[in-house]
């Protein structure tokens, strides 16, 4: 039986060796983000970024977001509901960081339409049928125009306006910014300057509501 | 009905192959998971054949079951081919084909550093060698 005891115990050994090891490295990944989002707290912002909720609210959420990112598409509702549950204390920025292949122009669509004042509607649009336009990862921009249908654009002046240098020069801000800031995959969520570390809606609605507290005490 | 326990059974040449099998299962997840050194399709194949070893070896010696090392093998000696060829790859003696760029990480990238030559498929192919001579050499005692 004494065999059998070494066996165990070499088992629990290992297996605790390494969560002790993730333990210290996810700690120290996590200082270090905050750390790089307090470097770089002035890439957070940028003007005319795509906003939502009220412009006096004291907490902000930014999210660098992927159109074509699922995670983000099921994310979307989960903020939503956290700006109507909280409707002139919190709001929301949005950056581009289109990770998918093709991507990258449907972000520039949704910047035209920013310009004619519809980002959300067509943000909206895109999410509903992101099936259709977003297969096994790529992006297909096209297929992504016709699925905003609905919405009241005008087409000339998107197309104009998507390879315009106002938009190239955003969409590369925000890009650089994420690169500045450490984020590598979509949705990446900042709350008030504080980067979400571990991911998940549950961490997310802690970090708003650590800040709530912050800012408007309890 | 005690198992015999003479210390020439070779219950030790299995403990060890586990043991290796084990550090290798939880020291690659440490490198994805802990330090995001993401697998590369080839470290991935390796995985499916070593994976495995450190559960099938367990249950072999939990307790001792001989025959084990008839299963374990296979496993071994197929990522043991594997391995080799890895590092082959990534001494450059076999080409790998060009990979574009952002399309998952290069089976001859990755960098280890570890004293400036220690890689991660020289790694996989040591513990998939001594694997392989733990299982053998305990097959052979088993015979008789």
């Amino acid at each position: 039986m004494k065999r059998n005891v070494l066996v165990i115990s070499a088992a629990v050994f290992m297996v605790g060796v390494f969560l002790m090891a993730m333990l210290v490295i996810k700690a120290q990944e996590e200082s270090g983000a905050h750390t790089s989002a307090d470097v770089h707290a002035s890439s957070l912002l940028r003007e005319n970024a795509p906003t939502a909720g009220s412009a006096d609210a004291r907490v902000t959420i930014v999210e660098f977001f992927d159109p074509a990112c699922g995670t983000c598409r099921a994310f979307h509702p989960i903020v939503k509901g956290i700006l109507r549950e909280h409707p002139d204390r919190v709001n929301l920025v949005v950056r581009y960081l289109p990770l998918h292949p093709g991507s990258e122009d449907v972000v520039r669509i949704l910047e035209a339409a920013r310009l004619q004042g519809k980002f959300w509607e067509a943000l909206e649009a895109g999410y509903a049928a992101q099936a259709q336009w977003a297969i096994n990862h790529q992006a297909n921009p096209e297929l992504f125009w016709r699925s905003i249908g609905s919405v009241d654009l005008d087409p000339e002046r998107v197309s104009l306006d998507m390879r315009s240098l106002v938009v190239s020069q955003n969409v590369q801000q925000d890009m650089e910014d994420a690169r500045k800031l450490g984020v590598d995959r979509t949705p990446g969520f900042f709350v008030n300057g504080r980067p979400l570390v571990e991911f998940g809606q549950r961490q997310l609605l802690a970090l708003v509501d650590e800040a709530l507290e912050r800012e408007y005490g309890r | 009905m005690p198992p015999q326990q003479n210390s020439h059974d070779g219950w030790t040449l299995l403990f060890i192959s586990w043991l290796l099998a084990s550090t290798a299962t939880l020291g690659s997840l440490f490198l994805d998971k802990a330090l995001g050194m993401e697998p590369c399709s080839l470290c991935w194949y390796q995985r499916v054949f070593m994976y495995p070893l450190a559960v099938i070896l367990l249950v072999g010696l939990l307790p001792l079951d001989r025959r084990v090392a008839r299963y374990a093998l296979p496993l071994a000696m197929t990522g043991w081919v594997l391995a080799a060829y890895h590092l082959l790859m990534y001494a450059g003696v076999i080409p790998e084909s060009l990979q574009p760029c952002g399309s998952g990480p290069s089976c001859t990238e990755d960098d280890l550093g570890l004293f400036g030559f220690i890689n991660i498929p020289m790694l996989s192919l040591l513990s998939f060698s001594a694997i392989v001579a733990l299982l053998l050499a305990f097959m052979k005692r088993t015979k008789q």
